[in-house]
């Protein structure tokens, strides 16, 4: 690159922080009061327990009948095991679709 | 920065303390996601999930960089996810386009001149226009830029360097054009 290049380069970068400084100084911001982001923080923390109880939940759900599961088949009890296996599966299915529906679509609508 | 010290020396905030930090480093995030995304509106949007997510994240955030930089990566990840899902989806339309025009109109009707070079800025593509402000305005170095975009810091240079080059072109033909 010879020095006529780099300078060029460099005035270029110069006027790109103004431009860039220009449109801060155009679009000020003024945020909502601490009182607005201390109930937003508390709410996403509370948001956040619930979903990690709801996660917990979920997990033993999912492991409760598969722990019961093996204890009944290597207790020689298969029909028991199949009775508690169709309980838990329709006792699943609606659950698996009230979770479903509850979580939450990111899609590109958010950021549009 | 005070703060940043702070969240390393006590580790979890205060309700209290993490609002106030977050609404002191709002301004500086709604600023780089409007000189990246060139879009008012999608600026906001961003920046409100960004506080979102950083609430979120805050326990993963251990102080070995600035807050501000951990705000403005959350910000840039965010984005890039964003911008990657509609390439996806194949989605960039006469919508996109219209939000282009709708900062210079708002910009002019604020008061300030549309310059070439905004011109120039809003027709490089997301990726390009990133890395550049991440480089030119806020100073980070192509390493740290790379980490922040998933990208290696060759990429990073490189991207900068034609961004520049073809702003460059540009400009040095809107100003033969003047003379």
């Amino acid at each position: 690159m010879n020095p006529t290049d780099h300078e060029n380069d460099n005035r270029l970068v110069m006027e790109l922080q103004q431009t860039w400084e220009k449109l801060e100084g155009t679009y000020t911001v003024s945020p909502a009061t601490l009182d607005v982001w201390e109930s937003l923080v508390q709410e996403q923390r509370r948001h956040l327990k619930r979903r990690l109880w709801r996660e917990v939940i979920l997990f033993w759900v999912v492991a409760v009948p598969l722990i019961v599961g093996f204890i009944l088949l290597a207790s020689g009890l298969s029909t028991w095991f199949w009775i508690l296996q169709g309980l838990f599966v329709i006792a699943g299915i609606p659950l698996l679709i009230v979770e479903l529906r509850g979580y939450p679509d990111k899609g590109e609508t958010q950021y549009d | 920065m005070s703060n940043d010290n702070e969240i390393s020396r006590f580790g979890r905030l205060s309700q209290a303390e993490l609002a106030s930090l977050l609404r002191e480093h709002y301004g500086l995030v709604f600023h780089y996601l409007l000189k990246v995304t060139m879009d008012r509106s999608l600026a906001e949007d961003m920046t409100q999930e960004t506080m979102i997510r950083a609430i979120e994240k805050i326990d993963r955030y251990d102080g070995s960089s600035k807050f501000s930089s951990w705000l403005i990566t959350i910000g840039t990840r965010l984005f890039l996810d964003a911008v990657r899902k509609r390439k996806r989806e194949q989605k960039r339309t006469l919508q996109e386009e219209a939000r282009l025009s709708s900062l210079q109109w708002e910009t002019e009707a604020r008061g300030t001149r549309w310059t070439e070079l905004l011109d120039s800025l809003e027709k490089l593509s997301n990726e390009e226009r990133m890395p550049l402000v991440l480089k030119h305005y806020y100073g980070y170095t192509y390493e740290e830029i790379g980490e922040m975009m998933s990208l290696p810091p060759g990429t990073v240079k490189s991207r900068v360097y034609y961004s520049i080059r073809k702003i460059r072109e540009e400009w040095s033909e809107d100003e033969s054009d003047r003379s």
